[in-house]
C-alpha cells in the first residue's frame, strides 16, 4: 500500500498525463479515498490552470520583418573572427610565416638536443656493456666474459709462444718493447677480468699465473738478452701456461666441455 | 535530405540567406520560449537573437537528423542559465520591483487596485511573478514542461540531464508556485466580483 507523500510524488505525471496506467488506478482510487491528497492535488492543478494563462505578446508581421533586420545587423557587427565557428578556431595558431618557421626550427633543435642526450651518450669505461650486468640478463654477461677471456688468452698466447719459440740468433733483433707493451696490457685486462671471475674458478688460476710472467716481461729491460728469455720460458713451461691456454680455450669454444657443478 | 538539413548544410558554409530561412522558419516558437523564460519582450528577443547568432557560429556541431527546435532550445536554456549566472535580470526585477507598488497578490496585502489593472494584464504579471520565484533551472524546466509540453524525457534529452533531476526540479518549481498561483486565482475572482 503506497503512502500519501509516494502520491504526491505522482501529482505532476498524473496532471501532465504521464502517469502509468497501473499507477494511474492506484492514484485515482487512492484520490477518492484521502481527502487531503485530493485537495492537495485540486490545489496544484488549480495553480497549474493558472500559469498556462499567462499571456503573450501578440507582435505584428512588421515585427517579425524587423527581427530579422536586428539580428542581421548584430551579426554584420561582430567582428568576422567571431563569425568564425568556434570549433575551427586554432588557439595555437601563429600567424606570421616567419614566425612559424622559426617556430619549427626551435621545436626541430629541441627534439634533436633531447635525442641526442637520451640516445648517443658519451662512451664510458664504467657504462662497458660487459660490466652492465643489470642491463644484460645472465646468459648475456657470461658470454660477453667468455669473450673476454678468450680474447685475453689469445693474445697471451702470441706473446709467450713468441718468446719460448725464440731462437738465440733472434734475440737481439727481437721487438721485444712491443711485446711489453703487449704485456702491460694484458696485466690491464687481467685486473678487469678478476673483477669479473669468481676466486675459485680455474681461469682465474691461470689468470694469476699469466699475470706473473706478464709481470716479468714487462719489467725486463728492453734491451733482451738470453737469460732473460731463458728465464720467461723456464716460467712458462714450469706453469704449463701454453698447456692450460690451450684448454681453456677448448672448454670456451665448446661448453658443454664444461662441467656444470 | 529534408528542407531543414538543406538549409542547415548551407548554414554551415555560412550561407545567410539559407540563414534568414532558417530563421523565419523557427523566430516565433524561439521567441515565445525565450519569452517564458525570460518573461519580458526585451529579453526575449535579445535572447533569441543570441542563440540565433550562436547557430550560426557552430552550424557545424549539428548533426543529420537531429531536432532542430530541441537544439535550439537547448542552446536557448544554457544561455538564458548563462546569463541567470553572471547577472539577475535586472530589467525584469525593475520591472516587477514597480508593479509592486501597486499590487502584492502573493502577499495579499494590497486591497486598492485600479479598475484597469483587472484580468489579463493582472493574471500576467501574478504569474510572471510566481515564475520569477523558481530558480533558473526549476523555470528552464517548469516552461518546457508546462508551456512547450515536453516530456520529462525529451527535457532530460534536451537539456542532458537526468530524468530523475528533470522530475525533482519541476516537482520544485510546482511546489514553489502552488501557493503563489493559488492565491493568485482567489486575488483574481475578488477582483472580477
Amino acid at each position: 500500500m503506497k503512502s500519501c507523500h509516494e502520491f504526491e510524488n505522482m501529482f505532476l505525471e498524473a496532471y501532465y498525463g504521464e502517469i502509468q496506467p497501473y499507477h494511474k488506478e492506484h492514484f485515482d482510487q487512492h484520490l477518492a479515498n484521502c481527502d487531503r491528497c485530493k485537495e492537495n492535488y485540486s490545489q496544484l492543478c488549480t495553480s497549474l490552470d493558472e500559469a498556462s494563462r499567462l499571456s503573450r505578446p501578440d507582435l505584428s508581421a512588421e515585427y517579425w520583418r524587423q527581427y530579422w533586420n536586428k539580428l542581421e545587423k548584430r551579426l554584420s557587427s561582430m567582428p568576422s573572427s567571431q563569425r568564425v565557428p568556434e570549433t575551427r578556431k586554432t588557439r595555437w595558431q601563429i600567424p606570421d610565416l616567419n614566425l612559424r618557421m622559426a617556430f619549427v626550427a626551435i621545436v626541430m633543435t629541441l627534439v634533436l638536443f633531447v635525442a641526442t642526450v637520451l640516445f648517443f651518450r658519451p662512451f664510458r669505461l664504467e657504462e662497458a656493456p660487459i660490466l652492465s650486468s643489470e642491463s644484460m640478463n645472465v646468459h648475456e654477461v657470461k658470454d660477453s666474459i667468455n669473450a673476454q677471456i678468450s680474447r685475453y688468452l689469445n693474445r697471451s698466447k702470441v706473446i709467450l709462444m713468441s718468446l719460448v719459440n725464440l731462437e738465440d740468433n733472434e734475440v737481439l733483433e727481437f721487438d721485444f718493447q712491443q711485446h711489453q707493451k703487449l704485456s702491460s696490457d694484458l696485466l690491464g685486462e687481467s685486473k678487469y677480468l678478476r673483477e669479473q671471475l669468481d676466486s675459485q674458478d680455474r681461469v682465474m688460476n691461470l689468470v694469476d699465473d699469466l699475470d706473473v710472467v706478464m709481470m716479468q716481461i714487462a719489467n725486463q729491460n728492453p734491451k733482451l738478452d738470453k737469460e732473460s728469455v731463458e728465464l720467461i720460458r723456464s716460467s712458462v713451461e714450469n706453469k704449463e701456461l701454453l698447456f692450460k691456454i690451450n684448454i681453456e680455450k677448448m672448454v670456451l669454444n665448446k661448453p658443454f666441455l664444461k662441467k656444470e657443478s | 535530405m529534408a528542407i531543414d538539413d538543406q538549409i542547415v548544410e548551407q548554414i554551415k558554409g555560412k550561407n545567410t540567406r539559407a540563414f534568414h530561412l532558417f530563421v523565419e522558419r523557427y523566430q516565433k516558437r524561439l521567441y515565445f520560449m525565450c519569452f517564458d523564460l525570460t518573461g519580458n519582450h526585451h529579453d526575449a528577443e535579445d535572447l533569441s537573437q543570441e542563440v540565433f547568432i550562436k547557430v550560426f557560429r557552430s552550424a557545424n556541431q549539428l548533426r543529420a537528423n537531429q531536432d532542430i527546435l530541441a537544439w535550439l532550445y537547448r542552446i536557448a536554456v544554457n544561455t538564458f542559465l548563462d546569463k541567470k549566472r553572471k547577472r539577475t535580470n535586472r530589467i525584469l526585477r525593475f520591472w516587477l520591483d514597480s508593479e509592486d507598488q501597486t499590487i502584492d497578490p502573493v502577499d495579499n496585502k494590497s486591497t486598492s487596485r485600479p479598475d484597469n489593472l483587472t484580468d489579463a494584464s493582472l493574471i500576467h504579471n501574478h504569474i510572471q511573478r510566481a515564475l520569477t520565484k523558481l530558480s533558473a533551472r526549476e523555470r528552464a524546466v517548469f516552461v518546457l514542461r508546462h508551456y512547450q509540453d515536453y516530456s520529462l524525457y525529451e527535457i532530460s534529452q534536451t537539456l542532458s540531464i537526468a530524468e530523475g533531476t528533470v522530475k525533482s526540479l519541476l516537482f520544485r518549481a510546482a511546489k514553489k508556485l502552488r501557493p503563489l498561483l493559488a492565491n493568485c486565482v482567489g486575488q483574481t475572482k475578488e477582483d472580477a466580483r
